[in-house]
């Protein structure tokens, strides 16, 4: 790079790295994880950024290089969760759901790294589904139906999370 | 939970992460400069690695020049010439049975399993009427009878939500699609629903894979040219390629059998197809999957232990990761299990942040070709703030693809591993050279310099498994002679 392509790519990690480090956080749930993530993408984009032409698509060039990384984990499942069958109950747990969003994002962690790619983009991001197909370099069906059953595993798991729920009696 | 909802969680939800590191564009840059000596290690080593592991963005538009990662096609691409693909009569070995298509037709697109959502603003899904439905294929695949419905997308977005620059195409198209499949010799109360209905631009091609029976079927106009590629090839000089064969098909459509895939490690499957019209590139992508868990769950993969494995977690959290590994391998690469041999270097402890126990596995896989897959993985507990184990999270140290050379048992391997915790206030990541050595010269030492100097891994002819505070700035693990004589460098991998 140039010493003012340089400096421009300075001012980008400068000025967009908090918004790209949140989606990180999204699509991994993990702060270490989020952090290496952005670090691979900036790295990978500084590679190619006397190459980019659009600078006001950076940022979509970042996040897809996020995106396509945490994906290629979900090809290999590069990163996982294995949850125990019945969590422990205790104050803690209680003190975590008190928090709005902390269903949610428990239920975000229950899915595979892709499924959560595409909730994400298309809940977080706002991508449309043929952005987001785009970006995942999948079919748009494969984005519907992931979208659909992400969601549908959302809902399962928030139900279940429901304190209401677990005292409901199964019908007659 | 309605979207709204959904978006305002998502919202609070990622503002827990962190502010970026004050100093990260410096990080950036010295991880880069990092990057680029390792390679340069690498092929002064004679190993021209191929990191298979990361992923290069594909269609990226906003880039210029020939570089080395274009993807293919990118470049102004020819207009593909339209072809209706699913207006023409049935196709399939039972399109001729007509009361049998005629009962598919007749088939409900809802069921319990692919019921629309009740988010407000969720997009409904298509259920065309029956007066609008026909079937594009039906007909006996490998391990079942599988048929195609097409009719009257009636899930199309309206107002804002129709702007085909923010919305799905498929959506915004007339037709809409639906696959069922049934076992062998399946009546049509037999066919179930598979897949979500959902629309497809008339002129778009559209496909199906079971991994564990291998069936395959690709649709397309008549006259497009339909060509496979069952797995990726690699050479023994660690290069992937893929090859396609042409499928031969005249009406459009491509029944075909790939070698199935016993095991459930999930992914994208290693069969790709391409489709060309008249001459022009339509599609070239993983066809898509449906299915679940194998019902018959295959024996377990043949495994070479080169140590005795220490399990620290059981099971069902991953513990017996290193067979997990093996499977994903095998998806990976789309081949028989007992084509690939197998070696597991390492199953046990390494260092982590925290008090959580963390086991690491480090498995290499022999490809036909000699080519040399390295895999290692780390697991860590996820603990409550009691100590109470709530499950395991982890995630890949490394993956690289080397020629083929040397017998894996005999090959030195050195990687770094950074086990992360994701608690927000919790400590720094823990990094750890891990260097796995086979037995060697009496008088050899292993050696690594980095910035704080240089550090003994392993000294004598026993081999063994070294997990040290990663030294920063160390790029390669020197094997000297007696006399400090290097005799090899060996690249360490990782992140």
């Amino acid at each position: 790079m140039s010493s003012a392509e340089d400096e421009q790519f300075r001012e980008f990690v400068a000025s967009r790295s908090a918004a790209l480090l949140r989606v990180a956080f999204l699509l991994t749930g993990d702060h270490g994880h989020a952090e290496d993530l952005l670090q691979t993408a900036l790295m990978k984009t500084s590679r190619r950024w006397d190459h980019l032409v659009d600078r006001d698509a950076c940022y979509a060039y970042v996040r897809r290089v996020m995106v396509n990384t945490q994906t290629s984990w979900l090809r290999r499942r590069r990163v996982i969760e294995n949850y125990v069958d019945v969590l422990p109950e205790t104050t803690e747990q209680v003190d975590d759901a008190s928090d709005a969003h902390a269903p949610v994002m428990l239920a975000l962690g229950q899915l595979p790294p892709g499924m959560r790619a595409i909730v994400v983009l298309r809940f977080y991001e706002d991508l449309g589904e043929a952005e987001t197909a785009r970006v995942l370099g999948c079919s748009i069906g494969t984005v519907k139906s992931q979208t659909s059953r992400g969601l549908a595993r959302m809902r399962v798991h928030l139900t279940e999370a429901t304190p209401s729920s677990a005292a409901r009696r199964e019908e007659p | 939970m309605d979207v709204d909802y959904l978006r305002a969680a998502l919202r609070d939800g990622a503002e827990l992460a962190r502010r970026p590191e004050p100093d990260l564009y410096d990080r950036v840059l010295a991880r880069r400069r990092r990057s680029v000596r390792r390679r340069r290690a690498a092929l002064a080593a004679g190993l021209s690695t191929l990191l298979v592991g990361i992923a290069i963005p594909v269609g990226l538009t906003t880039l210029v020049g020939g570089g080395e990662s274009r993807p293919d096609g990118v470049a102004s691409p020819p207009a593909i010439p339209y072809a209706d693909i699913y207006g023409v009569p049935a196709r399939g070995s039972l399109a001729g049975d007509a009361a049998f298509v005629e009962a598919i037709r007749r088939l409900p697109w809802t069921d319990q399993a692919t019921q629309p959502g009740t988010l407000p603003g969720e997009s409904s899904l298509p259920d065309a009427p029956l007066e609008t439905r026909s079937v594009v294929f039906a007909g006996d695949v490998t391990g079942g009878r599988w048929a195609l419905v097409v009719g009257q997308n009636t899930a199309q977005p309206t107002g804002p939500a129709a702007d085909p620059d923010l919305t799905d195409l498929g959506s915004l198209s007339d037709i809409a699609l639906a696959w069922f499949v049934g076992p062998p010799g399946a009546s049509p109360d037999q066919m179930a629903l598979v897949t979500v209905p959902h629309g497809i631009p008339a002129d778009q091609p559209t496909s199906l894979y079971d991994q564990f029976s291998g069936a395959l079927v690709v649709v397309a106009a008549p006259g497009d040219r339909i060509e496979i590629s069952p797995r990726p090839e690699v050479e023994a000089d660690a290069t992937v390629n893929r090859t396609y064969a042409d499928t031969n098909s005249t009406d459009g459509t491509a029944v075909l059998a790939v070698d199935p895939n016993p095991y459930s490690a999930g992914g994208l499957p290693a069969v790709k197809y391409r489709i060309t019209r008249e001459g022009i590139p339509v599609a070239q992508q993983n066809p898509d999957s449906y299915g679940g868990a194998n019902p018959e769950p295959p024996p377990a993969i043949a495994l070479d232990y080169l140590r005795p494995p220490n399990y620290l977690l059981p099971d069902h959290l991953g513990g017996n990761q290193e067979q997990q590994l093996a499977e994903q391998i095998v998806t990976l690469y789309g081949l028989p299990a007992d084509q690939i041999s197998f070696q597991v270097h390492y199953v046990g402890p390494l260092p982590g942040p925290t008090a959580a126990r963390v086991q690491l596995a480090v498995v290499t896989a022999v490809l036909p070709s000699g080519a040399v897959f390295t895999d290692a993985f780390w697991l860590q507990e996820t603990l409550l703030s009691d100590g109470t184990p709530t499950g395991a999270n982890g995630a890949s140290c490394a993956e690289e693809l080397a020629p083929a050379g040397l017998p894996p048992a005999q090959r030195i391997i050195a990687m770094r591993c950074e086990v992360a915790t994701g608690n927000q206030t919790g400590p720094a990541p823990e990094s750890t050279l891990v260097v796995i050595a086979p037995e060697g010269a009496p008088d050899r030492s292993l050696m690594v310099e980095a910035d704080g100097g240089r550090t003994t891994i392993l000294t004598g002819a026993a081999g063994g498994v070294s997990l040290t505070p990663f030294p920063e700035g160390a790029e390669v693990v020197t094997v000297e002679t007696g006399d400090g004589t290097v005799i090899e460098e060996v690249p360490i991998i990782g992140p």
